[in-house]
């Protein structure tokens, strides 16, 4: 006997970018309050969120590879961009397995987080930095993405990794705690500031762009693909890295090296297309 | 046993898993340079352009075997242009170098390469450091530069006549050693009975 299935129509989309504006009231409250009075604390919360406001860059970390394939082609786009435009006609899914492999069932509980959005399948994702490498298990390249392209985009401060913070044991998205947790642009060196409150105090100041932009620790950026060459204002890279770059370079001269290794010939390539379009490169330690 | 899972052809960048779990691997591919991943460090580094999991099954006794693999497959990509590309740039290194690089540069050749008889490096560095930048703007540090490359030229020389000297010694050696071996034999020969 054929059961009955209700059909209940699936939860409408969010919007992410509208959330984030409408928290940011939030945002301001909460950090004017924690940084009012004279204490130690309030002070440092203050200088914070000015080093952030005036020197905060929104960078994303890639290696070697990925940079080349960005200054080469002009624009990244994410991988389901990239699926669609392999499968054509078939099933992006099934080149996204292929691609990922074994790590599929992992880059799943990404999809299911961007499948609560409005253009969830178009996020790109950052880090915000006040001078720091960032996450350089990522990369050992972190680009630094153009001002001005931010604030005429749709982009989303969230308190620290959406997977993490925003998704439960059962990949349910704990929307209470993402509404609380984001901002726009113009809240964003309040919402860090305000995350770190209670670390300021204790952190030499001059230690402060790792505290607040490594591995394990940064407020994620959500942005729309495609970023393009030209949003991007510099690129920084690991200062052991680039030496070793370098020494391989001109060991080339000498010709100790009888091959290129492929990473050297991606490394002058990006050196090229930097030069060409008049893109800083700045080492960091 | 370790299994190479994941590769990025353009710079070598690879995932593998072995006894201790899942590691990254990146060039030099030092000990330092090959840490311990997690399932979802992998899936965000897989999802980025040109990092693909491995299709065909790659297992090879140790890390050294994995290494010559990567560095085998990878090889293959850089194309003659791009050597090309490599090789001007790598001049170009040079000529722009700053003069603490330049004399770091020529300190290389005076102890490594002419000690080593290495004469064409040492001589195509030298040409190219003498119309270096720093050189031009700098000249003592020409004069150094100039003086090392006369020196090379001068070694050079004095090697390839020494060589001539000694090749012509062994030729010499060897002759009579064959001459003293067919006497020998042709004694044997017409020795009478």
């Amino acid at each position: 006997m054929p059961t009955s299935v209700s059909h209940a129509s699936p939860p409408p989309l969010l919007d992410l970018f509208a959330l984030a504006k409408d928290n940011d009231n939030n945002v301001e409250r909460q950090f004017l309050e924690a940084s009012a009075g004279t204490s130690l604390q309030a002070e440092a919360l203050s200088t914070m969120s000015q080093q952030i406001l005036y020197s905060g860059k929104v960078t994303k970390n890639m290696h070697l590879g990925v940079l080349g394939d960005l200054l080469v082609n002009g624009k990244l786009e994410n991988v389901h961009a990239w699926a669609r435009n392999k499968a054509g006609s078939g099933n992006p899914l099934d080149w996204l397995k292929e691609k990922i492999g074994w790590a599929y069932s992992w880059h799943e509980r990404r999809m299911l987080f961007e499948g609560y959005f409005v253009n969830g399948q178009e996020f790109l994702y950052g880090a915000l930095n006040i001078g720091s490498l960032g996450a350089t298990h990522y990369g050992n390249v972190s680009i630094v993405i153009d001002d001005v392209f931010l604030q005429n985009s749709p982009v989303t401060y969230l308190e620290g990794d959406s997977l993490e913070l925003f998704l439960d044991s059962n990949d349910q998205l704990i929307l209470p705690t993402l509404k609380k947790s984001i901002s726009s642009q113009t809240q964003r060196h309040h919402l860090m500031a305000f995350k770190h409150r209670f670390r300021l105090d204790g952190t030499p100041q001059e230690d402060w762009p790792k505290m607040v932009c490594s591995k394990n620790e940064f407020v994620e950026v959500i942005f729309l693909q495609p970023l393009e060459r030209s949003h991007i204002t510099r690129v920084l890279i690991d200062a052991e890295f680039y030496n070793r770059l370098q020494d391989q370079l001109e060991a080339i001269n000498f010709q100790l090296q009888e091959e290129v290794p492929p990473e050297l010939a991606t490394y002058v390539q990006v050196i090229e297309v930097l030069k060409k379009y008049n893109i800083r490169l700045e080492t960091l330690s | 046993m370790i299994e190479l899972l994941a590769l990025s052809k353009t710079d070598g960048w690879a995932i593998i898993r072995s006894e201790r779990g899942l590691q990254l691997l990146r060039p030099p591919y030092t000990e330092t340079q090959c840490p311990m991943i997690q399932d979802v460090d992998a899936a965000r580094l897989l999802a980025e352009p040109g990092f693909n999991a491995l299709t065909e099954k790659i297992v090879k006794p140790d890390l050294g075997g994995i290494i010559a693999h990567i560095k085998e497959t990878t090889a293959k990509t850089v194309g003659p242009e791009q050597v090309a590309q490599v090789r001007e740039a790598a001049r170009q290194l040079l000529i722009d170098a700053p003069p603490d690089r330049i004399r770091h540069s020529l300190r290389r050749v005076r102890t490594e390469f002419l000690p080593q008889c290495q004469f064409d490096p040492a001589l195509r560095v030298l040409s190219i450091l003498a119309g270096s930048k720093a050189a031009m703007a700098d000249p003592q540090l020409q004069t150094e530069i100039l003086k090392l490359l006369e020196e090379s030229v001068s070694l050079q020389q004095q090697n390839k006549s020494e060589k001539r000297k000694t090749d012509r010694a062994n030729f010499f050696k060897k002759i009579s050693r064959l001459a003293g071996f067919f006497e020998a034999g042709t004694s044997r020969i017409f020795q009478p009975g």
